[in-house]
């Protein structure tokens, strides 16, 4: 009878134990180290319109880093933010990373929206040099442009780059330094995202070939290392372009009565309720018409001007801030032409092609992960930051993981996937 | 310390999702668990109010029978693609049964019993970081069966019995919401509520001969209309708003179940018994949620289920060693009601396969006390991320064992076995 202990004991012992063992992990035929990233701001981890520590802790680089740590030893480092408020420097100001909070309209009408994070000194810091920390496995520069790999003047021009203290002259130099077995790179984004919100110069297709092909040369000076080369999203499906819809003019009848005396002859109508937005076009008599339905927004709009001071109704939106039928269709031209180039270049130089173009497609009829839906939309989407053009955590999250699936297929390798929802979802107060 | 807080905590302690298909427990006799769950076809005490409520009137004695199970399970998900591996918290549960059965005089053919049990019940609590938080975090689904039941023997030939079933079912269900405050933590739902229920249970014994028995019986089905339960959300103050804790309704079904069983005794000692148990579990197709309150965040919710009738196959057996002990053992296979694609973190269900063993003390006529142990495991389960209903992919795999204890109480004068008297005419 008392060896009935033991078998209690044993099966006790034995319900607590592990059930489950974890997949065999393994690198297959693919090179980890060193792996270095090249690309924009989403490379970077600039996301909630900053340069900011925790959207360079979860860029997709840091988090494909991390992975690849699991089937071997890789080391990867980033040139990161010191103050976690990050960065972002336009036009000689500096200003910190976008949060959601409460900002009073000019109706002092309380709204939950993306602000700047009040920015302390600790922001200033952010544009040292921390170059003695590298040499950095991502040397993704917020704002890179195809044009600026091979620029002697990408060092006066962008403190991103000045910061992470490379010590070359060209960013294709740093590249060419690192000797990389393994790269990632995913450019054309800015060039094609300054034409569209900047109204920066168009970049012709070929031309983005030309500028990026010395790069892919250099890389692939090394026979044995691997590369993987990203496709370009529909830029135009960003929440920065919608979500302020077309028609948000909202006028009571006497208003509307008054635009339609105003405007009487130039084809415009309004009543009362959502009305399409008066905006620029030289094109149109007198040099203004109402957004089109097809016709998008951008979220950098004055909206308090369009509450208080009649922006799109008396007064019509500047075309800096509407992306026309036309502008669409020449974006969705460029992006489709950059990506035939892509894949041309990943023929030419035998890199791997990773289809985010068709992740960023997904998020048209939403992405289910664990049980929650990415979409496009501001905030609730999931998958874009704050910004709405840039990645979330999460969104990141998303992209490695599709770098991770090709590195998966094409080298026999079986490196897990980044858990989506372990990245921080967006906060709000 | 009251009877009512005595009452509450029993029914926190009792429920477990580890031991048989669905959110089914099958734990209802501790002498029935050593013997691979068997006992339509075997009266073995005043459990057969729940196992026949035919076979009660073939059982010899009045009785008071008071089970409780230890139950220690194991279960764990491992993700697909990232690998990683979550523990379903593996805290002990306690399920419990007790009957009594009475007539006032042995000579007759009927007798009455009642019978407090707890059939269905799921405790789960996957924590507030695994990967599946989204779609559950935990959840305690209880019920608790009150059955009076009157059974009626046919000349020691063919016993049949009918229980009216009054149930309480009680849920409580947590969700991780995907709104994050400044601190990182994140929201949470929690869903709460109790509804009653009625149905019954019937059975019919029939004693062929010395050596063999059958019997069937049918445990119908329960509707629980919960309509005042509550929904409480914890979310970041800027969407107070949007979540308002508000009242919901839903119904819970569980399902209906067939059981048939065959014993036979090639020899006075040796009892061999066969159950099927078939049971509707297709009645839990979804569950839909419904809130008082919708905001134009909130709308109700429908999770499908799509739950498919299942199979369960017991063999058991009992060996009288001498007059003051007997061994059992058992085993039984429990196909699973979950179709893939559906498979609920709440019932991360498989084919289950235990084997059982038990032993039963007689101390004279008058008391018995009964021990059982089951072993089971559950064949890993793989869900597709792809065809998941919530995208949730990866294998699970469960264990547990239970360890259950029985006192029997014989009351009243001491009754001659039935299936050696000879009935007198009424």
């Amino acid at each position: 009878m008392r060896y009935w202990y033991v078998i209690l004991a044993l099966l006790v012992a034995g319900c607590s134990k592990d059930i489950l063992e974890p997949e065999p992990v393994d690198r297959g035929l693919l090179p980890i180290s060193p792996y270095v990233a090249i690309g924009g701001s989403e490379t970077a981890g600039f996301a909630d319109g900053a340069l900011h520590l925790e959207a360079q802790q979860y860029s997709y680089p840091a988090l494909i880093a991390n992975q690849l740590q699991k089937v071997g030893n890789s080391s990867f480092t980033q040139p990161l933010t010191i103050d976690s408020g990050g960065y972002f420097f336009s036009n000689g100001q500096l200003y910190s990373k976008l949060i959601l909070s409460y900002k009073a309209d000019c109706n002092d009408e309380k709204s939950l929206v993306p602000v700047r994070e009040a920015a302390d000194a600790g922001t200033f810091e952010n544009l040292t040099t921390v170059g003695q920390s590298g040499p950095y496995g991502n040397l993704g520069v917020p704002f890179l442009k195809s044009s600026d790999i091979n620029s002697t003047s990408l060092a006066s021009n962008s403190s991103y780059y000045r910061r992470m203290g490379t010590g070359s002259s060209t960013l294709l130099q740093a590249f060419d330094n690192r000797s990389p077995k393994l790269f990632t790179i995913w450019l054309g984004m800015e060039d094609i995202l300054d034409n569209t919100i900047n109204q920066g110069p168009e970049l012709a297709p070929v031309q983005f070939y030309n500028n990026v092909t010395p790069l892919l040369d250099s890389l692939i000076k090394d026979t044995t290392a691997a590369g993987f080369i990203a496709t370009l999203p529909d830029v135009t499906a960003f929440p920065f372009f919608n979500t302020i819809p077309y028609n948000a003019l909202a006028l009571d009848q006497p208003l509307a009565d008054a635009l339609n005396q105003l405007y009487a002859g130039t084809g415009m109508t309004f009543q009362s309720g959502p009305n399409p937005f008066v905006i620029e076009d030289p094109n149109a008599p007198g040099g203004m018409r109402q957004i089109k339905p097809t016709e998008k927004l951008m979220l950098t709009l004055p909206l308090d001007s369009v509450k208080c001071l009649f922006l799109g109704s008396l007064s019509p939106i500047s075309a800096r801030y509407v992306l026309d039928d036309a502008e669409l269709f020449f974006i969705r031209y460029q992006v489709d032409n950059f990506n035939l180039f892509i894949r041309q270049l990943a023929d030419e130089k035998d890199l791997h092609i990773v289809d985010i173009s068709a992740l960023y497609q997904g998020l048209d009829a939403g992405i289910l992960v664990n049980g929650i839906e990415f979409n496009n939309t501001l905030v609730n989407g999931g998958f874009f930051s704050l910004d709405g053009i840039n990645p979330s955590r999460r969104g990141a999250a998303l992209i490695a993981n599709e770098f991770i699936k090709v590195m998966n297929e094409q080298y026999r390798a079986s490196i897990p996937l980044v858990s989506v929802i372990e990245a921080p979802g967006i906060k709000f107060p | 310390m009251g009877i009512r807080f005595v009452v509450y905590a029993l029914l926190l302690l009792w429920a477990s999702a580890a031991v048989a298909g669905g959110f089914q427990v099958s734990l209802q006799g501790v002498k029935q668990t050593g013997m691979g769950g068997t006992g339509v076809a075997n009266p073995l005490d005043a459990s057969s109010i729940y196992f026949n409520p035919g076979a009660l009137s073939f059982s010899k004695k009045n009785s008071l029978n008071l089970n409780a199970w230890m139950l220690l399970p194991k279960v764990q998900f491992r993700e697909q693609g990232t690998n990683n591996i979550y523990d379903m918290d593996a805290g002990a549960s306690f399920p419990f049964a007790g009957y009594f059965s009475w007539n006032t005089n042995p000579k007759q053919h009927w007798k009455l019993g009642i019978g407090v049990y707890t059939p269905y019940g799921s405790s789960v609590d996957w924590g507030t970081t695994w990967a599946g938080r989204y779609v559950l975090s935990s959840t305690q689904l209880r019920t608790i069966h009150i059955q009076p039941t009157f059974s009626y023997n046919i000349a020691d030939r063919v016993g049949i019995g009918a229980g009216f079933v009054y149930s309480r079912g009680s849920v409580d269900l947590t969700r991780v919401l995907p709104l994050a405050l400044n601190t990182g933590e994140e929201g949470s739902v929690n869903l709460s509520g109790q509804a009653g229920g009625y149905g019954f249970n019937a059975g019919i014994q029939v004693h062929i001969n010395p050596k063999l028995d059958v019997g069937a019986s049918y445990k119908s089905s329960i509707k629980y209309n919960a309509n005042s339960c509550e929904a409480k959300f914890t979310v970041p103050d800027a969407l107070v708003d949007s979540f308002p804790n508000t009242s919901i309704s839903t119904t819970l079904q569980i399902p209906w179940s067939v059981d048939m069983g065959v014993t036979y005794r090639p020899e006075p000692k040796l009892a061999i018994s066969f159950d099927v148990n078939y049971v509707g579990w297709k009645v839990y197709d979804k569950v839909h949620i419904d809130f008082a309150e919708n905001t134009t965040v909130l709308s109700d919710i429908t999770l499908p289920r799509n739950f498919k009738n299942a199979l369960t196959f017991r063999l058991g057996a009992s060996y009288d060693i001498d007059s003051a002990f007997t061994i059992r053992f058992g085993t039984y296979l429990d196909l699973n009601p979950v179709p893939d694609g559906f498979v609920p973190p709440e019932t991360p269900d498989a084919d289950r396969f235990a084997i059982t063993l038990g032993g039963t003390l007689h101390s004279g006529d008058r008391f018995e006390l009964d021990v059982s142990l089951t072993y089971l495991e559950s064949v890993k389960r793989t869900e597709l991320q792809a065809e998941n209903y919530a995208n949730l992919g990866g294998t699970y795999k469960g264990r547990a064992l239970t360890i259950g204890v029985a006192l029997n109480f014989n009351l009243g004068k001491k009754q001659q076995p039935i299936i050696i008297e000879n009935p007198t005419a009424p």
